[in-house]
């Protein structure tokens, strides 16, 4: 059997927030497997977020084992989870989160400058990607210049192009119409096939957890489902 | 795609706030040249004016006569050390001096004076005195004087007028009167000649003083920048003898020279209080700059950049911030600088150390200087910068991801 992209081992995370102990997980244990299309379901206040932040290497769980890459987060420092961050994981968020002051193609690049990547292989990996996106001829636009749906086709660039083995989306299509989040759906579905690449996404819309292949369900911080899709 | 040309285009996210700060650093560096300029132009005024007038470059006198003025301690036969000095190196010009008190009447109007024989072949080449004149002429024989402008107008006297001088000899006590003509009236910038100088050749006053031929002082005209300290005492180090000492014009009027030394320490305390007040507005600029773009610097740390290179970022613009204000500021405070060399400032006859300021003060450009300060701006910037840098380096990305 193949090694799992991420693990978790009764993952618990607690707030304290006025003298009250809030559980946004209490207890999760998952297994991801390489190549996944996997989203997480739930309604507000569930834990999807503090899910994908933890394996994202953002926050640290009050107890329990986060594994990412077979590498426990726990041991690394601050700068050595920002390397992972950089290396192994691509992130999406809902809003977009561009980089103002630059334009596609340096959103895009970006993550490579930070890897020392030379200058000619970022802007031929990055025009790829791009063009993978759907966004060629946009390469110089600023994220003002673009709509929502193609700021997050950006995004959607700008996570996979440092070749992370898994890509972290919270909530990718809930700012965009139905029919844009089901073209960016379509996007990242053909990347997750064409490159292999794990996509995990949180989502609360029906016509999302469809084009899932596995979907884990949370309530109340724990896992009340998980299927295949 | 840099992080210095990221820096470069966060700076102008909010062109009116960098464009507030920049200005403010162009303006505080823009001061300091022209504080500079003009701090060198009052400076070499004063210096050039002391040196250029009784004071001279350097004085030799008889042991002694320094400390306490006694008339009788003079230089005997001058014409020798005279000789020397004027086929000495780097000597201009070597003005044999005498000093005596005397009275000064026209009717029933009198005062003291000190009378001043002088030789104007060699007098010209040091203080230039008779450049100054501002009525009548030269003396034309012994029995002509020139007064200073002060004097005259105490006296109610004019070039023609005739008054008697009483002057006693040094060794018998008997008193000399003179009756003789004002040749010529003089304003130097010096108040001491101006108010209670009378001049006049150096025979008729070493007559009345009966000291043969003897003098009190030369004093002496160099060929070396008046502030080159070395150069001047090595020119006048053969004159330090058993019997005369010569000095300096810095430890003759060890005041002024002091002053100039302290000018440099004005100028430090000066770039300390305004590079202060700037700092505030540097930090404050960048620190709403960070605030406003908390969800970015989230976003950047999530993405994989590390603390260190977050710091870096806010450094690079506060850098830049620097560069902007100072390229501007230098160009402003050149301008300026260039503009006053072409004017003059009016000082307003404002007196200082003995010296009034009659003629507008020209600002004297010290490249330098102008690069010192220059380069303390463009360095100081991004070193202010780190306080905000060290915020930025803290930033929680989960935090800063809430923000809105
Ligand atoms: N920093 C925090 N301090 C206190 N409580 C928090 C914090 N972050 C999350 N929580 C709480 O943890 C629980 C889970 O939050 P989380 O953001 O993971 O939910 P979610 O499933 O992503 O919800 P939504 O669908 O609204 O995004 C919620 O009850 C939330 O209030
Ligand atoms: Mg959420």
């Amino acid at each position: 059997m193949t090694e799992p992209v991420a693990k978790l081992i009764d993952v618990k995370k607690y707030y304290k927030l006025r003298g009250e102990t809030v559980k946004a997980l209490d207890g999760v244990t998952l297994t991801i497997s390489p190549s996944s299309f996997m989203a997480v379901a739930g309604p507000s206040g569930s834990g999807k977020s503090t899910l994908l932040n933890l394996v994202g290497a953002l926050d640290t769980p009050t107890s329990g084992e986060v594994i990412v890459n077979g590498e426990n987060l726990a041991h690394l420092s601050g700068t050595e989870q920002a390397m992972m961050r950089r290396d192994h994981i691509g992130l999406i968020f809902q809003s977009y989160n561009l980089i103002p002051v630059l334009t596609s193609l340096e959103n895009v690049e970006y993550v490579m400058l930070l890897q020392g990547v030379e200058r000619a292989e970022r802007k031929e990996r990055s025009l790829a990607l791009i063009k993978e996106v759907g966004l060629s001829g946009m390469e110089d636009r600023r994220p003002s210049e673009l709509s929502g749906g193609q700021q997050q086709r950006v995004a959607i660039a700008r996570a996979l192009v440092s070749r992370p083995s898994l890509v972290l989306a919270d909530e990718p299509t809930a700012n965009v119409d139905s029919k844009t989040g089901g073209a960016l759906l379509d996007t990242m579905a053909e990347l997750n096939e064409r490159h292999g690449t794990t996509f995990i996404f949180s989502t609360h819309e029906k016509m999302v957890m469809d084009r899932a292949s596995r979907v884990v369900r949370l309530r109340d911080g724990r896992v009340e489902a998980d299927e295949a899709g | 795609m840099t992080i210095i040309k990221m820096a470069w285009r966060n700076l102008w996210r909010n062109p009116k706030r960098t464009a507030i700060t920049g200005s403010a650093i162009a303006i505080g560096l823009a001061t300091m040249i022209f504080y500079l300029g003009w701090m060198g132009g009052m400076t070499l005024h004063l210096v050039h004016t002391m040196t250029s007038s009784q004071l001279g470059y350097a004085q030799i006198h008889a042991d002694g006569y320094l400390s306490s003025r006694e008339p009788e301690l003079t230089i005997k036969k001058p014409a020798d050390i005279l000789e020397r000095l004027k086929s000495r190196k780097g000597v201009i010009g070597a003005a044999p001096r005498i000093y005596g008190d005397g009275l000064l009447a026209i009717g029933d109007r009198s005062t003291n004076v000190t009378c001043i024989g002088y030789e104007e072949a060699q007098e010209k080449l040091v203080s230039g005195w008779s450049e100054n004149l501002t009525s009548g002429g030269l003396p034309a024989g012994e029995r002509e004087i020139l007064v200073g402008v002060d004097l005259a107008e105490k006296l109610e006297i004019e070039v023609g007028s005739k008054v008697v001088l009483t002057i006693a000899d040094i060794y018998t006590g008997d008193l000399n009167y003179i009756l003789v003509k004002i040749a010529g009236i003089l304003a130097t910038n010096n108040p001491v000649i101006d108010k209670q100088a009378a001049l006049m050749g150096l025979s008729p006053l070493q007559k009345a003083l009966g000291i043969g031929d003897d003098i009190h002082e030369v004093a002496l005209s160099l060929d070396v920048s008046p502030t080159d300290l070395e150069g001047i005492k090595w020119i006048i180090a053969p004159f330090n003898t058993a019997k005369t000492t010569a000095k300096p014009w810095q430890e003759l009027v060890p005041v002024v020279a002091n002053m100039v030394k302290l000018q440099s320490i004005y100028m430090g305390i000066t770039l300390v209080i305004v590079f202060t007040l700037i700092a505030f507005g540097i930090v404050n600029t960048l620190s709403m700059s960070l605030l406003e773009r908390m969800k970015e610097f989230g976003v950047l740390r999530a993405l994989g950049t590390t603390p260190l290179r977050l710091a870096a970022l806010v450094i690079c613009e506060g850098a830049w911030l620097g560069v902007v204000g100072s390229s501007l500021g230098l160009f402003l405070g050149l301008i300026v600088h260039f503009i006053l060399s072409k004017t003059g400032i009016t000082m307003g006859n404002a007196e200082a150390m003995g010296v009034t300021f009659r003629s507008p003060i020209y600002p004297i450009l010290d490249p330098t200087g102008i690069a010192v300060v220059t380069a303390l701006f463009i360095t100081l910037t991004p070193l202010v910068s780190l306080i905000v840098a060290k915020k930025a380096e803290k930033v929680d990305p989960i935090k800063a991801l809430r923000h809105e």
